[in-house]
């Protein structure tokens, strides 16, 4: 008996709970009608989304680009200096033989951009002298990883003038984006190290470039903050002498290399 | 508040909503490769090709859906994908903040109306945990707005109101 008047006590609020709700009291005719405009509403987007990237000079690659995603390692023995006629999408690059110049490189450029850093990393690293091993870069010591100085600053740089430093051998590009963005495309020459790299992976990085080699940091384009995050940390923590972040990052870069060669097949 | 001012202030909220779309949409329409680099810095155990195309889709799903709100027209569909989709923006921002991922949602940018906002400023807008907060408020509204639309919808359809 009582379980009989329980059962028709939830079936009536059942009831209720179903007439009140909205979604339960709309016709069937109505909600056809709305999972026919959901779909229509996803092909178009899913349209539009593709031939707009496909249109795109700045859309995603969507080649697989897994079989040929070089390591940090691998990346090392790879650094192809930029010359004038590079193009955007370029896992070729990376399979150009090795340029070593690059470590051998000549001592920092003496343009006028040069001074503020060295100025600036004075009192990071008062007594390390910028030159004094080559060979070595500074270790990730730790100095005081948690008490980094206020403002860590290093210069910021365009592409413009980040090309001629690269294809001279005088700095080395370095893409802080995710690997994945990496494999999908980058600067020709860019060497990968993403900004969630393990302290070991940044010491390893830039135990292999002489600390009076520039490194030219960047992300994806303007609105990416990862290029000067790193660029602050390779200045205050692991006190390399020069260290610049391209502010236009790799949009700029293919920006200005697509209206410098407009019918350029790719090879 | 009688029935024609909800029904007002309910469209003008529709309105926010779709011009906050359509921000959302054409800020990632204008660097999609920047976009990419936001999903992947969530690090979600997603296929790359699946997040790719939520790179490439997304953003015009956003922007169909913007159009639709500011127009007033589909709205129980507008409003029903916007929900969902800030559903999945909450749990994404939110497991993002949990794990302490210091990453940029990827969600709006200044720069698309020619603003340049300071570093900092940008990414304290962007830090997952504003936009974590930020979803979570949309999303409370977007709901509001869509069962308030289905229960405007049906009674209409039933006669109970006459417009």
């Amino acid at each position: 008996m009582s379980k009989h008047r329980k059962k028709s006590a939830a079936a009536s609020s059942m009831k209720q709970v179903q007439s009140s709700s909205p979604l339960a009291s709309l016709p069937a005719s109505r909600t056809r009608r709305m999972l026919g405009q959901l779909v229509g509403l996803l092909a178009a987007s899913v349209v539009l989304g593709f031939a707009f990237n496909l249109s795109s000079p700045i859309g995603i690659p969507f080649k697989d680009a897994s079989s040929e995603s070089p390591s940090l390692t691998e990346v090392k023995t790879s650094p192809v200096p930029a010359s004038s006629t590079v193009l955007p999408p370029l896992p070729q690059a990376t399979k150009k033989p090795a340029v070593r110049q690059v470590v051998v490189s000549p001592p920092p450029p003496i343009s006028t951009v040069e001074k503020p850093i060295v100025r600036q990393v004075t009192p990071a690293s008062p007594v390390a002298p910028p030159v004094a091993a080559p060979a070595k870069a500074s270790p990730p010591v730790a100095v005081n990883p948690s008490t980094t100085p206020a403002v860590p600053n290093p210069a910021a740089i365009h592409w413009a003038d980040a090309k001629p430093l690269v294809a001279s051998g005088q700095a080395v590009l370095v893409d802080v984006r995710h690997k994945a963005m990496y494999d999908a495309g980058h600067i020709p020459g860019a060497l990968s190290l993403p900004e969630t790299s393990t302290p070991e992976e940044f010491t390893a990085f830039l135990n292999q470039h002489p600390t009076n080699l520039t490194l030219i940091v960047y992300c994806s384009s303007t609105s990416c903050s990862q290029s000067a995050r790193v660029a602050g940390r390779l200045v205050t923590q692991y006190q390399r002498p020069s260290v610049k972040y391209m502010t236009g990052g790799y949009m700029e870069y293919q920006q200005a290399e697509l209206a410098n060669k407009p019918a350029q097949p790719t090879p | 508040m009688t029935t024609h001012t909800a029904g007002r202030v309910q469209r003008l909220l529709g309105g926010l909503l779709g011009l906050l779309m359509l921000w959302a949409a054409v800020s990632k329409l204008a660097n999609p490769t920047e976009f990419l680099g936001s999903l992947y810095g969530y690090q979600l155990p997603l296929p790359r090709l699946v997040m790719q195309t939520v790179a490439v889709v997304l953003p015009w799903l956003e922007l169909l859906c913007g159009l639709l709100l500011v127009s007033g027209l589909w709205m129980e569909t507008a409003l029903a994908i916007v929900t969902t989709l800030l559903a999945v923006f909450v749990l994404a921002t939110g497991q993002a903040w949990l794990r302490g991922l210091d990453i940029s949602c990827g969600c709006f940018s200044l720069k698309v109306f020619g603003l340049d906002s300071s570093p900092g400023l940008d990414r304290f807008f962007e830090s997952v945990a504003f936009a974590f907060f930020r979803n979570l408020v949309l999303l409370t509204v977007t709901a509001l707005l869509f069962r308030k639309q289905l229960a405007t919808t049906s009674t209409v359809a039933q006669g109970k109101i006459t417009t």
